[in-house]
């Protein structure tokens, strides 16, 4: 079993690195601080893996998958959170990885499996096995640095199969050997998976990821977008990278909307064109205004699924959509509605909190509601609101709520919010 | 420590089974070499030190063997592991096991170097007449800490020069410091009184005495040596792992 809790990784990226003693010792004296940026390339990432389950991983270039394999076989350690495995981890990160070019294969089988934890018995049991699988025949006995890429890449893959691990790591490296040997591995990993074993794999082969996992997790930018059913997150990561690849002028790509409506009275401002606000419940939005709200806040809503999108349409150029600002809304009881309002920077101290709480208010129309303001301190005085114990978190009540009620409220807004 | 790394055993034993192949691989006197280099410095200080400056010590060949062997060690050990650690990203970044086997394993394959020495240690004392006795008995002993010691020091060293480079050269220079400030090519006795406080609390003259008392005279030092050879050993392990616990967490992703 694996299990992530919370778990971040932060890696710092050195703007001038100081490598000498003396420019660290001169950097001291001066009271200048080692300058560098931190980079999260893993946010508050919650899974529980179970055993014989197998799990793709796939996200962009940088998305953080292979951090999260490095993290679960102890290579790195998280900067927040914990990382808990049960079960032995064989792991396929970079193939070839701790072979010595002048020792034989043989040698090399038992220094890697010494590596993997698997003592010389162990080890000399499956060394005929191993030998088999990679198909190297009397080469084993030759040194390393003799092979060419695709032997050394075979025996890598051969040891870390042969070594029967409860849980396997494979990183990328699926696409070693021929055609042939590709098919005895996935036959290995197909046993593998029927013995009950937890499989891992970080691929962009969507089509392999397809077939063979019954999981895939979707990991953007640091952030776990989605997790579920393989086709789902292939899906979501097909529109991740359309969307990335579609010019300004017609980003964003609108998700299905149930019904579009036009709230904005119009605003003339120096800053802005004439146009219209509008805001748009939406279908199933799970993947596609995380995507929206990430380009906007740059972090993932920690609440899904945001159901409604406020955005800007320019009378002059109509193919331009600016995103206002999310809402969340969530029926509470027979009768009453709970939610929050996340709006952009530049759209924040407009008075737009007021029109999309109209709008809710519209909507909930005989219903009680309750709402959460997130974001920005300014509410309009007139709507009332109370602090929760969050910062920049108020509460504004749409409608008169009696005292008991609005303990029970509060405490369901608590657990909503923030953002 | 022991127990820790005890799961790991045939990794340390496959990482010297490497070292070892590896080092003298493509040279045509293999394992040999680490026999003919410690005797031909013998020969070299002891034309130099006892025929041409005529330095007054009994036996001057032997007196120099049994320090500049255990010296050697502890040098060859600390500047072998240095990288160890900083030179090892493909496997740090690739495979989990704990990163201190990775100086230890270096450490244990010089001690077996030093064991080979003693192949010609014994005959060498043998033909200057200096004959086994019961004392001998403790050599294991004195090895085991000198071991302890060193590997304490080369986890610091490693851990420094994953993030200082230059601890190389720094190393270098104090190395052959070291080397002259510690009784190995000179007895004790021409130490200036003033100045030999300054000798005890050079941890490599206390290891350097016990192979002597040892090998030369065959019995050993008082209680009170042996107190301070367990806190110098005590020290450095706790000082090794203090900066390595510092840069563990961060090993990977540094390298």
């Amino acid at each position: 079993m694996v299990k992530l809790q919370n778990v971040s990784k932060r890696f710092r990226i050195y703007e001038d690195r100081s490598r000498d003693l003396k420019e660290t010792a001169i950097n001291w004296l001066r009271g200048k601080k080692r300058s560098f940026r931190d980079l999260w390339a893993l946010k508050n990432i919650n899974l529980i893996v179970n055993q014989g389950e197998t799990v793709g991983f796939i996200g962009e270039n940088g998305s953080g998958k292979s951090t999260l394999l490095k993290l679960i076989c102890g290579i790195y350690s998280p900067d927040e959170g914990r990382v808990k495995v049960e079960g032995k981890v064989s792991a396929l990160l970079e193939l070839g990885v701790g072979f010595h070019p002048d020792l034989t294969g043989e040698e090399n089988i038992y220094l890697n499996g010494s590596m993997l934890g698997f003592n010389r018995k162990a080890m000399r049991e499956r060394f005929y096995e191993i030998v088999e699988f990679s198909e190297l025949g009397d080469f084993i006995y030759s040194p390393i640095r003799t092979y060419s890429s695709g032997m050394v890449m075979r025996l890598g893959f051969s040891i870390a199969m042969c070594v029967d691990p409860d849980i396997l790591l494979i990183d990328e490296v699926l696409a070693v050997g021929d055609e042939a040997f590709q098919k005895k591995c996935f036959q290995r990993l197909g046993e593998f998976k029927a013995k009950g074993k937890t499989i891992l794999i970080v691929s962009h082969a969507l089509e392999l990821i397809e077939r063979f996992c019954n999981r895939v997790v979707l990991l953007h930018h640091g952030e776990l977008l989605t997790d579920g059913q393989p086709s789902e997150g292939i899906e979501a990561y097909h529109k991740i990278i359309q969307n990335r690849f579609l010019g300004p002028e017609e980003k964003p790509l609108l998700p299905e909307v149930k019904n579009e409506e036009e709230i904005g009275e119009k605003i003339e401002e120096e800053n802005f064109d004439s146009g219209n606000f509008k805001i748009m419940e939406v279908y199933d939005s799970d993947y596609f205004v995380s995507q929206l709200f990430f380009e906007t806040f740059g972090h993932t809503p920690p609440k899904q699924p945001l159901n409604y999108v406020a955005f800007w349409k320019s009378s002059k150029e109509p193919n331009q959509l600016e995103i206002i600002g999310f809402i969340h809304v969530e029926p509470y009881g027979e009768v009453g509605l709970v939610g929050g309002i996340c709006i952009g920077k530049n759209w924040q101290g407009k008075g737009l909190e007021k029109m999309l709480l109209r709008y809710v208010e519209k909507v909930s129309e005989d219903k009680k509601a309750l709402f959460l303001y997130t974001d920005h301190p300014k509410l309009p005085e007139e709507c009332g609101y109370e602090k929760t114990p969050y910062p920049y978190l108020w509460v504004h009540w749409l409608k008169k709520i009696d005292p008991e009620e609005k303990n029970d409220l509060m405490e369901l807004a608590n657990s909503i919010g923030p953002f | 420590m022991n127990k820790f790394l005890f799961p790991y055993r045939d990794l340390i034993q496959n990482l010297v089974a490497r070292d070892f192949k590896t080092r003298y691989k493509r040279s045509y006197l293999g394992i040999l070499w680490s026999l003919f280099n410690p005797l031909l410095t013998i020969i070299v200080y002891t034309l130099a030190f006892d025929y041409i400056m005529k330095i007054r010590v009994k036996d001057f060949p032997v007196f120099f063997m049994c320090g500049y062997l255990p010296w050697s060690y502890f040098s060859s050990s600390i500047m072998t592991s240095l990288s160890s650690l900083s030179e090892s990203g493909y496997l740090i970044k690739a495979v989990y096991f704990p990163r201190e086997i990775l100086p230890f394993s270096i450490v244990l394959s010089s001690l077996i170097h030093f064991l080979i020495t003693f192949l010609f240690i014994f005959p060498i004392l043998m033909i200057y007449g200096y004959f086994p006795k019961p004392a001998l008995l403790m050599l294991p002993l004195i090895i085991l800490l000198h071991t302890l010691f060193i590997y304490g020091l080369s986890l610091m060293m490693s851990s420094l020069h994953v993030f200082f480079r230059d601890i190389r050269y720094i190393l270098d220079v104090i190395l052959i410091a070291w080397f002259w400030l510690t009784p190995i090519a000179y007895p004790m006795n021409l130490i200036p009184e003033r100045f030999l406080f300054l000798y005890k609390l050079n941890p490599m003259t206390l290891m350097i005495m016990f192979y002597r008392e040892v090998l030369l005279n065959g019995s050993l030092l008082g209680i009170k040596y042996w107190g301070a050879l367990l806190v110098f050993t005590f020290v450095s392990i706790a000082l090794g792992y203090l900066f390595f616990f510092m840069i563990k967490k961060r090993l990977a992703e540094e390298l």
